[in-house]
């Protein structure tokens, strides 16, 4: 076996762990970025306990990116996290500026879509989605987020839920989707009546 | 009319939902893009799927940040369950990619600790195979399941999932120097992906004639095997499912 041998530096390891399904490897991560985070938090009118929350959605953004498979490797891993953070802190740091209510910027920073997320934050129709899918049970629930948020292909569900092949995710996918539609509706309908 | 219809493609469910998700190319979303500027009907399907698509992630994540809670709660060295076989969620194999020697020293129900770390980088990309070292659990074992002579395959179903997994040995002298383990307790281990399963080879000071294997559990991460008298357990980074 002809094959070179080198070791993978640090980043690469954490990396390849989180490729491989190894998720606790964030809590390493969280350990690992923490200092750093707290100090911007504390020099930036936050708390200690902003700071490990703004660091741990700093880290489910970076986990979404590498499941998706958009995280591109560019500059250190602890660079990105910061930068990461930061965002998320300054945007909350606005938020509360403007007095809204606080919650979920990370999540705003995680998804660059042609919607502006703070309209979709403040929107009624996502919170009712939020309530549906604790309604919805599974394998509904479970098939949703694999599909929706981790974006994993229909092969890749079928195997991780036990179902036979593809087609069969795929028509059930299409019927939760649809009964999620329902619930919404519903939780939507209930709103309206008060 | 029927003209009209065809240029609503926020019509076709299917669609916006490749739309919402970037799933369409270049040319096609300009198209789309440029209808929606137009059409208010359309505009109103594509921001319906987009809160869905938004509603769906925020509780995903969600849901992650309170998992990653509870993991720097509870800290490193947390204790490896081997037996929790209830959660088998994926069955055997997707291993691919880049040929990993990772060498985990396991010690039962105790915490595991890494100690190194090495690449085999090789250039046939469609070599789909992992190293892991099994941790030899009880050297006299009396095994009760299903053994095999010889022929030495298994079936593992989860759900409508069936996959077989084969066990063989072979010699430690085959291995590089870098790969040898030593002592009883640390058996270098192939785990190869095939078209219907898992090839298991296990590396060993001696072969023998008849092999005597067995499957004794499989959880998540982990599968727990009957070899030659020996209990054999291995960690599966990432667990079956893991994607490499
Ligand atoms: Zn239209």
């Amino acid at each position: 076996m002809q094959t070179p041998l080198f070791f993978l530096n640090d980043d690469s390891k954490l990396l390849d762990a989180l490729r491989n399904g190894n998720d606790q490897v964030l809590a390493e991560l969280f350990q690992k970025n923490r200092r750093p985070i707290i100090s911007l938090v504390l020099r930036n009118q936050g708390t200690e306990d902003d700071a490990e929350d703004i660091l741990q959605e700093a880290l489910v953004v970076l986990w979404e990116k590498i499941r998706s498979g958009s995280f591109e490797y560019q500059a250190k891993l602890s660079t990105y996290i910061y930068a990461t953070a930061k965002n998320i802190w300054f945007r909350r740091l606005a938020r509360r500026r403007r007095e809204l209510p606080a919650a979920n910027e990370a999540f705003e920073v995680a998804a660059e879509d042609a919607t502006p997320q703070e309209e979709l934050e403040e929107n009624e129709r996502v919170t009712a989605v939020q309530h549906a899918m604790e309604q919805i049970g599974n394998p509904c629930r479970d098939i949703l987020l694999l599909y929706y948020w981790e974006e994993q292909s229909m092969e890749e569900i079928a195997l991780k839920l036990g179902f036979a092949n593809a087609d069969t995710v795929k028509s059930k996918k299409y019927q939760c989707k649809k009964i999620l539609e329902r619930l919404v509706k519903k939780v939507l309908g209930g709103n309206n009546e008060q | 009319m029927k003209e009209k219809n065809s240029q609503h493609w926020a019509s076709d469910p299917e669609k916006v939902e490749a739309f919402v998700l970037h799933r369409i190319d270049e040319s096609e979303r300009v198209f789309c893009t440029t209808h929606l500027n137009q059409c208010e009907e359309c505009r109103r399907a594509v921001q319906e799927e987009r809160e869905l698509v938004a509603g769906i992630r925020y509780v995903g994540r969600k849901e992650m940040k309170l998992r990653l809670k509870q993991w720097i709660q509870r800290g490193q060295g947390k204790r490896f369950d081997w037996i929790q076989a209830a959660s088998l969620a994926a069955a055997i194999i997707l291993m691919l990619g880049a040929v990993f020697t990772i060498r985990w020293f396991t010690d039962f129900n105790q915490s595991k600790t890494r100690s190194h770390e090495i690449v085999l980088k090789s250039d046939d990309s469609s070599q789909r195979s992992l190293w892991i070292i099994g941790k030899v659990v009880e050297q006299k074992r009396v095994f009760r399941g299903t053994v095999s002579e010889n022929s030495s395959s298994f079936i593992i179903k989860q759900g409508n999932v069936t996959r077989t997994v084969s066990i063989r040995s072979a010699l430690t002298a085959e291995l590089p120097l870098s790969m040898r383990t030593s002592g009883e307790s640390n058996l270098q281990t192939l785990f190869e992906r095939n078209q219907d399963g898992l090839q298991l080879t296990i590396y060993t000071s001696t072969t023998p004639n008849s092999v005597t294997t067995g499957i004794e559990a499989v959880t998540a991460d982990s599968l727990i095997v009957y070899f030659r008298g020996r209990q054999i357990a291995y960690y599966i980074p990432g667990g079956w499912a893991g994607k490499m």
